[in-house]
């Protein structure tokens, strides 16, 4: 008759699912500890950016309150409509991206990436959990900023399922960037670099703010290589129902771009790319 | 015969002149070093708003203060730039500096606080300057600038760099962490500097969101700052002249008594 756990190993079958929860969780917490600034910084950053544009936009014709947005329309939309799932999408992915390069970067400059490393994890388990926690810090940023942007602009969903499927797999698009952005990083330089010449123009240039029929076709050409359009496409059709790209489509490429990424990734942890000596 | 060689402290007149230009020197290094990130991000970041702004709202705004609305919109990127990098520099010196523990460097050596504030404040008037002149140079491959008035322009980038220089010092001495220097500048110094009128005319909000407005002194720089391009002002250049004059005199003037004291720099 025995008394009480016997000691001994932890025995996991195919899948340590309490070491990747544990990994999920940690990289959960620790972004979520400085909420102030990363979510009410940008989310207000987001609501100045909408008052501006609105202003600006509403030429002479200032008649009611400052963020009404009456009177300017893109494509049909209210200017406010218009701009909102580009802002929305841009706080999920700016989050996304800095979570997962900025927790990688961190640990390997202050000597803690062993804890990730040397835990009994698999290279899959590694990559759920980064993905996982990236995703969710972006999600729920996306999901700030579009409370922030209630009082101005119509945020619910006309087609939830089109809103939270871009919002998620775009989280996920730009989580799988930061992680491998993370990776190749040595210095905070890198860091700081890779968001003003990459992260920024990439998402600013992505039809965000403007529609783009009626652009030059050098541009229309430029931004149409852009993934983050289709993904900003996508959830402009989920918030307002109007699309300038076919819904489909757009969806099925950021999947595979989703799963490419995850595939990348997958190897690059396997071989331990500027993670081991 | 050989000249006796006298081993002596260093004698300092009334002002430490090597120290003092030892110190900007160290500002201005610290900065340039890593150029790519103190120079020409922001110029990126300037162009993307520049373009976005344009693309955005380029058709349907045609004319603002008289000019185009991208000849508006560029003498408000670039001065918010400035600004921003200004108080970037002495912030992110003073706060580095204390975390990592090298702000002895500063205590120690034999700098009165008149000369550490000038010191640091140079440092940060200078990026601003370098930050503006790059911006500038970039725009005028772009656009066509025009200078309606050389005073407005120079007063206005020394005057406005200078003042954040000197709030981003005061920041600097009062934050202890990160997080707090960067709760500055995500609730005070973005806002103020976005709302400043640099992407609309006030002239067109309502009375009391135009009042509300002409409070901001970031608007008093940007229009000042504009007029000089341009030669259009939304609102009194005399009171933007003397806002910035006192705004940078007083702070100064604090810095200075704050220094003396040892404010949270010494127990």
């Amino acid at each position: 008759m025995s008394i009480g756990p016997a000691l001994g190993p932890r025995r996991f079958g195919r899948v340590n699912w309490i070491g990747t929860a544990a990994l999920y969780r940690r990289e959960t917490w620790r972004l979520q500890k400085d909420y102030l600034d990363s979510l009410l910084g940008p989310a207000l950053a987001n609501l100045i950016f909408m008052l501006i544009l609105t202003v600006a936009a509403s030429g002479g014709t200032m008649g009611g309150g400052m963020a009404s947005g009456s009177g300017t329309t893109v494509a049909g939309l209210p200017l406010t409509d218009f701009i909102a799932p580009g802002l929305i999408m841009f706080a999920a992915g700016e989050r996304a991206f800095s979570a997962a390069c900025v927790s990688i970067l961190f640990d390997k400059l202050e000597g803690m990436i062993g804890d990730v490393v040397m835990a009994p994890l698999t290279s899959g388990e590694r990559l759920a959990a980064f993905a996982g926690a990236s995703m969710s810090a972006g999600a729920i940023s996306g999901v700030a900023t579009a409370a922030v942007l209630w009082p101005f602009a119509h945020i619910l969903p006309v087609h939830p399922a089109a809103f939270f499927y871009f919002l998620i797999a775009g989280s996920l698009l730009l989580g799988f960037l930061g992680t491998v952005a993370g990776l190749w990083a040595r210095r905070w330089d890198h860091y700081a670099a890779l968001l003003a010449y990459f992260l920024v123009p990439f998402s600013y240039l992505s039809g965000m703010f403007y529609s783009t029929v009626g652009l030059p076709e050098l541009a229309r050409q430029l931004i149409a290589l852009n993934p983050l359009y289709y993904v900003i496409d996508g959830m402009r059709y989920g918030m307002t129902g109007y699309a300038e790209t076919a819904i489909g489509p757009g969806a099925l490429l950021i999947l595979v771009l989703d799963i490419a990424l995850a595939g990348l990734l997958y190897g690059l942890l396997r071989s331990g790319w500027r993670l081991k000596a | 015969m050989q000249p006796a060689l006298t081993l002596a402290p260093r004698r300092l007149g009334v002002v430490n002149w090597l120290g003092l230009r030892t110190l900007y020197l160290k500002e201005v290094r610290r900065f340039a070093k890593v150029f790519t990130q103190t120079l020409v991000s922001p110029l990126v970041t300037t162009l993307l708003f520049l373009a976005i702004f344009t693309l955005a709202l380029g058709r349907s705004v045609q004319q603002v203060g008289g000019v185009g609305y991208a000849e508006f919109l560029f003498p408000g990127l670039v001065m918010m730039s400035m600004v921003q990098n200004a108080f970037a520099n002495t912030s992110s010196s003073l706060v580095i500096a204390k975390i990592q523990g090298n702000i002895v460097d500063l205590l120690m050596p034999p700098l009165s606080p008149l000369e550490l504030s000038l010191g640091l404040a140079g440092g940060g008037l200078t990026r601003g300057i370098c930050v503006g002149l790059v911006s500038t140079l970039a725009v005028s491959f772009l656009l066509p600038i025009h200078v309606h008035d050389w005073f407005f322009i120079v007063f206005h980038a020394i005057g406005a760099s200078l003042m954040l220089s000197l709030i981003g010092v005061l920041a600097g001495l009062w934050a202890d962490k990160f997080d707090q220097m960067a709760a500055v500048t995500n609730f005070i110094i973005q806002p103020l500097s976005f709302l400043s009128g640099a992407f609309y005319s006030t002239q067109r909000l309502p009375d009391l969101w135009r009042t509300i407005a002409h409070l901001n002194p970031f608007f008093y720089m940007i229009d000042g700052f504009r007029y000089g391009f341009i030669g259009h002002a939304d609102g009194s250049l005399l009171a933007g002249v003397i806002v910035i004059t006192s705004a940078d005199i007083l702070l100064g003037l604090l810095l200075w008594r704050l220094f003396a004291i040892g404010y949270k720099l010494r127990p």
